[in-house]
Order: structure tokens, then sequence, then C-alpha cells
């Protein structure tokens, strides 16, 4: 059967010179998932924008871009309107973002009839929802945007983009702004449709388990292709190997936590809004010296606020916190943020930011010189002995940004480390090295309370996993515990 | 089910509307409190001023203490204010010191003529700047835009009398368009109405052709270019409406601007209407007409910002939800 999509050759380059994709050669065939998966700034995007014709002013197109028996890459604006929603459908990765706000979701359903001037049907559209698994969808569909959950909403924009029966559906990061399990139920739509899925990811592991083949991109090329069996055996390239290694399990701890406990807090309750809206309802949590705590649930449950308790910058409503003399000593608890960018001085060179913590009061004062040896030091510990110390962090990746912070947070030795969400940001093998890093402190001896809407990242990483529902942790902690050895990492069942 | 799917049906609009009017009138009221101290605010004695506003050179203290009792000055203040606001209510806004003709009759005179000149000039500014940023932004970065964005520039950088100063010797005197001296019929408003609405168009335009150039870029924008909208259908079913908010905005904003301006406006084109009736009565010292006119215009804006309100609740159904 003749393939739905073939590129050969394909660049795409940019009026400014850049050339972020270079040669890029696949095809793919009716019915089947082909998934581009890579890192951040690997050309994802760029591709599937080319892919559709949506590259901007200016931005040329270079070899052979066949959709439907006919050569698109030097097509122009017409050209591409009547091969849009025809031959190609498009899933945007923000459900949210990609509806028009003032329109009820079923304008936004109808547009793909409508805008290649055909009749829309409600009953066809509420019928179509149904089919995707929307309850109620007659009702539903004449409701905002704003109100629909993000999975039913991308559902919608799966019903959009499939409307024509188009050979090939293009999806960008499809679920990254659901969670995990939704996810998964997006994309068995997506499948269900039974166009041709070109699948652009950076989460190997998602990719694994739906595409029938895969291109590995990195750095604007396609360095290889393949089955998901034999990229998983039989990895050709070191970038892959990189990838399929974030799927790994964090390496084990080295030396059991110290059985000194460091922070208690029995039966916090907090509030917010003059106290009309309960954050926090006798919660307890215990953390030990050496030990990886995870927090989970979802948002508004109150996890960032039970980590401001903890590291002691705002007065629970009421409970009982008890703190190790450990926590007294000025920089004993630092921070990791979820954006690493922003939480680093923009004109301030790497080396000072990680420095920082040296120049905390009851430290020996030292001289600039021997501050950025040690922050040299303690980059090159987590990895960044080949990056400019004199950079700043714009010119850095996200990435290298938080590990760069962790640097920081750990380059003063504190007692505790309370990362809220610090991966949120980073693609999976930056996550896998983020993870590493803070077993390493943790090993080291430090305490590292993680926030996380990741499940799969928190189990991995964490010795416990307190599972937070609205106002209270459902799986109350035993104070600190020293863990024992041989008991499995992961939440602790304990019924509310 | 996955997810949950909050209702927000017609019960959420009528409540929100009622919300803003009452904030509305709430508004109203406030500033009428504040208008109408102008008068018990004002240096001296009010009753030796209507005194010698009516003429009497001599002023006695039996005469004093006549006026004093008509006009209820021995009344505590909130009663007063109880007084003066019926008073307005049923179109009674006091007398002119000067002319001693009641001052809603004066001000009815001369209405008319101020509406048709700023009426006219609004609806022509709304609909130049809908016209010019749609055009800029069709023709993004060709000579059309460069044109507007010029004239845009231009336009917000002078202030409104120097334009219009410009403008009219350009037009009137240069052309031989309109008419210098004007009689307030609609036909002598065009000119000057036009002028004007130039002149408040150039920022609108401007917030208007930036506004849309934002919203082209967004994500609901391109998911319709991916389905095969062109541009044109884009421009004006989705990004037209989502800018719509923040440019309705300014023009209830400036709606208060506008009357506020309108001394200076009417001075410029000689044009017979309450501006000029305003001026006289500021070089007078005649308080109930300033008060009057502070008042209407007061109103006025509190008007259009409901009205901008509720068009934008109609518009948008992310402003119906129950605020949490």
């Amino acid at each position: 059967m003749q393939p739905v999509l073939t590129c050969k050759g394909l660049s795409v380059a940019y009026a400014t010179g850049a050339r972020p994709v270079r040669d890029i050669s696949f095809s793919v065939a009716p019915g089947e998932c082909f998934a581009l998966v890579g890192g951040s700034g690997a050309g994802k995007s760029t591709i599937a924008r080319a892919l559709i014709g949506l590259h901007g002013r200016g931005t040329r197109i270079g070899g052979e871009l066949w959709l439907g028996g006919r050569d698109m890459a030097g097509a122009g604006p017409e050209a591409w309107r009547g091969v849009r929603g025809r031959q190609i459908g498009f899933i945007a990765q923000n459900p949210w973002s990609g509806c028009d706000p003032l329109r009820p979701v079923r304008d936004h359903v109808a547009e793909a009839w409508r805008c290649h001037a055909l009749p829309a049907s409600w009953t066809e559209i509420a019928a179509r929802l149904d089919r995707l698994g929307v309850a109620g969808a007659a009702t539903r569909m004449a409701q905002a945007p704003h109100t629909w959950s993000g999975g039913m909403l991308q559902r919608a924009s799966i019903a959009a983009a499939g409307a024509l029966a188009p050979p090939l559906v293009i999806a960008d990061e499809p679920s990254s702004a659901l969670d995990a399990d939704r996810a998964q139920s997006v994309l068995d739509v997506l499948r269900a449709l039974g166009s041709a899925v070109l699948l652009i990811s950076h989460d190997i592991g998602l990719v694994l388990r739906n595409a029938d083949r895969i291109g590995i991109l990195h750095d604007g090329r396609l360095i290889e292709q393949g089955t998901p069996d034999t990229l998983r055996r039989n990895p050709q390239h070191a970038q892959t190997r990189r990838l399929l290694a974030a799927l790994d399990p964090m390496p084990p701890r080295r030396t059991a936590p110290l059985p000194t406990p460091l922070l208690r807090l029995d039966g916090i309750s907090a509030s917010y809004d003059r106290g009309r809206v309960r954050a926090l309802e006798a919660t307890h949590l215990g953390i030990a010296a050496g030990e990886i705590v995870g927090l989970q649930g979802p948002s508004g449950c109150g996890k960032s606020t039970l980590l401001r308790i903890a590291m002691g910058v705002e007065r629970p409503a009421g409970g009982r916190i008890w703190r190790a003399a450990a926590l007294d000593r000025p920089a004993a608890v630092l921070p990791v943020f979820q954006d690493p960018v922003a939480s680093l001085v923009p004109h301030w060179p790497i080396w000072r930011s990680v420095a920082e913590p040296l120049s905390a009061p009851h430290l020996p004062r030292l001289s600039r010189g021997a501050r950025r040896e040690r922050a040299l030091s303690a980059l090159a510990t987590v990895g960044l002995h080949g990056i400019d110390p004199e950079a700043r962090p714009a010119e850095l990746s996200v990435g290298q940004c938080q590990r760069a912070a962790i640097a920081r947070a750990t380059l003063a030795r504190p007692a505790l480390i309370v990362a809220d969400e610090p991966t949120s940001a980073l693609d999976g093998p930056s996550s896998w090295q983020v993870g590493r890093l803070l077993r390493e402190a943790a090993d080291a001896g430090t305490a590292v309370l993680v926030v996380s809407h990741d499940t799969a990242f928190l189990t991995r990483l964490a010795d416990r996993v307190i599972a937070m529902a609205p106002g209270r942790t459902l799986t109350p902690g035993k104070g600190a515990r020293p863990h024992r050895a041989g008991e499995p990492a992961g939440g602790i069942a304990v019924g509310a | 089910m996955i997810g949950t799917i909050r209702t927000s049906g017609r019960g959420g609009m009528v409540a929100a509307a009622l919300a803003r009017t009452a904030q509305a009138v709430l508004t109203a009221l406030a500033a009428s409190v504040i208008v109408w101290a102008l008068l018990p605010l004002a240096p001296g004695d009010v009753a030796t001023r209507v005194l010698l506003a009516r003429g009497v050179q001599e002023i006695s203290a039996a005469e004093l203490d006549a006026t004093r009792a008509e006009l209820g000055l021995n009344d505590p203040l909130p009663v007063q204010f109880l007084h003066w606001i019926g008073r307005v209510v049923q179109g009674d806004l006091g007398q002119s010191f000067t002319s001693q003709a009641p001052v809603t009759q004066e001000i009815l005179e001369r209405l008319p003529a101020t509406l048709i000149l700023l009426g006219l000039a609004l609806a022509l500014s709304i609909l130049l700047s809908l016209l010019l940023a749609l055009i800029a932004v069709g023709y993004r970065d060709g000579w059309p835009d460069r044109a507007i964005r010029l004239y845009t520039q231009i336009g917000a950088a002078l202030p409104t009398f120097v334009f219009a100063l410009l403008a009219l010797t350009f037009i009137v005197v240069g052309l031989q368009m309109g008419r210098v001296l004007s009689d307030a019929s609609w036909r002598a408003a065009l000119v000057p109405a036009f002028i004007i609405g130039l002149d408040r168009a150039a920022g609108w335009t401007q917030l208007l052709r930036a506004g849309l150039l934002e919203a082209m870029s967004s994500g609901y924008a391109e998911v319709a270019r991916a389905r095969g909208a062109s541009r044109r259908r884009i421009l004006l079913r989705h990004t037209l409406p989502n800018t719509a908010l923040p440019f309705l905005t300014a023009i209830g904003v400036s709606i208060g601007a506008l009357i506020g301006g309108a001394p200076l406006i009417e001075a410029i084109f000689t044009w017979p209407g309450l501006g000029a009736y305003l001026l006289e009565a500021l070089s007078a010292r005649n308080y109930p007409v300033i008060q009057a006119y502070v008042l209407i215009a007061a109103l006025s804006y509190v008007t259009a910002a409901l009205l901008v309100d509720l068009i934008a609740l109609a518009l948008d159904p992310r402003l119906r939800e129950p605020r949490s």
C-alpha cells in the first residue's frame, strides 16, 4: 500500500539561517502509528508544524514532503488549505488553548466542516463525541470549553481532527497536559479513529506502549528508526540509550537512612482565603535524615502548603511541629523549584548562583576565587563540567538549569531539601538525572521532601510516597519512622 | 465518567448581569454625592452668591435668611442631599446663577448639538479603528500596515486639540470642505466628527491591531488554521471576537474622556453645544450648571461602563462563572 506520508531529506530553515531540522526521511503507512520522540530542542514541534504547512513566513522547507500523491514541500497557502483537515488532521498539545474560549465545544468540532464550506450537523457531532466516550455529549457540547475536563476536551479535538476522515492525524504531545491514566485513554481513542497517526512526544515510555514504529530525533536529525521491540532490545545510538535510561529504576540507596528523626508534623491544619478554604486538616508528616519522602495528590490538595510549613516559612493554623536542632542553623533547609530558569539569578554567571549558599552568615568567609572553585566542583558532581561557568541561566537548557539548582542546594550540605515539582519542566532523560541527584543527596545524609504529580517518577525515587487528598493526607505518615531494609518503595496504603 | 463538567447556564448570566448593574447604580450614587458636594464645598456663602447672581446689590440679613430658607440651606447636610437628589430624579437641576432660567431647560436646548457631534465622532472612530486594524492585520508588514502604523503613532502622540487644529486647517481651510462656523446640524457635524474620530481611532487601532496579532498566533487560531480555515475566517470568526473585550473596555473608558474633552473640542469647532455652555459657566462660577454637567458626564461614563460589562458578559462565558 502507498504510504500516507513520505518525507525524503526533509529540512527546515528559518529566515535567520538556523536549520532546526536537517535531512529527515521517513514514511507512515496507512493506519499505522509512527512516533517521533526526542528531548527538548530535538526539533519535534518544528517537524510537526512543517508537515501541516504551519511553519512561519520566511521559513523554508527543503527536500520532499509527499502527502496524498503530491509533493507539498514548496506548496503555497491555498494548496495547504485544501490539504489540511482533508488529508491531515491535527491535535494540539493543550486542549483548552486549542479551543476558541468564547464558543461552545460543538462549534470547535463543527469548524472542521464549516471551514471547508461543508454543512455540520449537531446530531452527527453529538453521535461522534458519544462514540469517543463523551457521556451526555448532546447537552454538554453546548457548554464552553473551560468547563470541560482536559481528557474530554481532547476527545472533542480528536473528533474535530477526524471529522473529514483524513488518512493521517498529527498529534503534537496530545496527552502531556493530562494525568497519566487519562493520557492513555486519550491515546486509545486516537488510535480508534482509524487514521494513521504521527505521534510527537518527549515521553519514551508512552511512545513504546503506543507506537507501531518509532523514530528517534536528536538535534534536528532522525538518528534511528525501528519498532518498539528492536529499539528497546538493540538501541544503536547513544542518544536512544539515554532516552531509554529514563525508564530504568533510580539507583538504589547506598546507605540506610539514619534513624535520626529530623522533622515531625502532627495533626497540622492550615487554611487560606481567610479561613474559608481548608488546605490541610489533621495532617501527619515525618521525615528522617537521609530519607526521600514523596508527596503526591491532585492540584489544590495542599501539597505546596504542607511544603511551606515543613520549610518553616508558613505557620500552620493548628497542630504540633517538632524540629531537630539540625534544622535551626542557617541554610539548613533549601528549596528546589518547579521553574529552574526562574530560580536562578538571570544576570549572574551560573557559578555565582551555585556558590550563593557559601555566603550564609554561619559559614567562614571565602574569597571569590575559592567560592568559584567550590561551585565548579559542585557543577561537576551534577555532570555539568562541560558548561561555561560564566554562562547566564538563559543560555543553558532547562534541564541544565535544574541540575545547577540542585548543585546549589547540595553545596551547603543542608539537612533538608524541599523540591516542588522539580521535573515538571523537564524531558525524560533530564528528569531521570534530577532523580539520581536527589538520591545522591539523600545518600549523603540529607532528607529530601519531593512533591510531584508524576506518580511513576515518585514511586521510582522515593522511599515512601504519601498520597494526599483535598484537605488531609489519605495515608498518614507514621512520624519519623526509620526505613526498614527490604521494604518496597512506594505508597503505603493505609485507609483514611 | 471521566472528568467533571461544571454547569454554567443562563442563571449565571442573569446573576452576573444583576451584580454588575447593582455595582453601576452604587457607583452612580457615590458620584452624585461628590457632584452634589461641589456646591456646599464651594468657597463663600451659597445664599449670598445666589442673591448676587440675581442682581441684588445690597443684601440685607432678612433677605439672606429668606433665601437660606428658600434653598433649604438651614437643613442638615444629609437632608439637603436627599432634597437635591429628589429634585434631580425629577429632572430639576436647579437654577442658573447667571440667567435665572432652569438649568435643565438650558441643557436640553444644547444637548442635541453635543449628542450629534460626540455620537457621530464615536461611531466614526469605532468604525475607523475596526477597519484600519483589520486592514493592518490582513496586510501585515505590507505598505497598508506600515501606513496605518505611521498614522496611529502620529495620532497617539499629538494632543487632541493640536490634531484637531491641524486637521481643521487642512480639511476646512485647505480643501474648502465643511464650514468653520457651525449650526449644529448633522451635515455640519460630519467634518468635525471625522476629525475627532480620526484622533480617537489612533489609539484604538493600535490596541486592536496588537490584540488581533496576538490572537492570530494563539493556540485556537493555529488549530483553526490546521483544520483548513482561511486567514479571513480566523480573523473575523475567532480573533476579532476574542480581541473585542479589551477594545470595548478602552472605548467605555474613553467615553468619559470624550465628554470631559467636549468643551475644548466645541471651542475649536465653534460648536454650539454643552461644552461651550460649560466654559461660560466655569468662568462665571455658575455652580448649578457645572454641577449638572459633571453629573451628566459621570452618569454617561457609568452607563457606558455598564454597557461594556454587559456586552462582555454576553460574549465571554468565562465571565459568567460565579467567583470562587
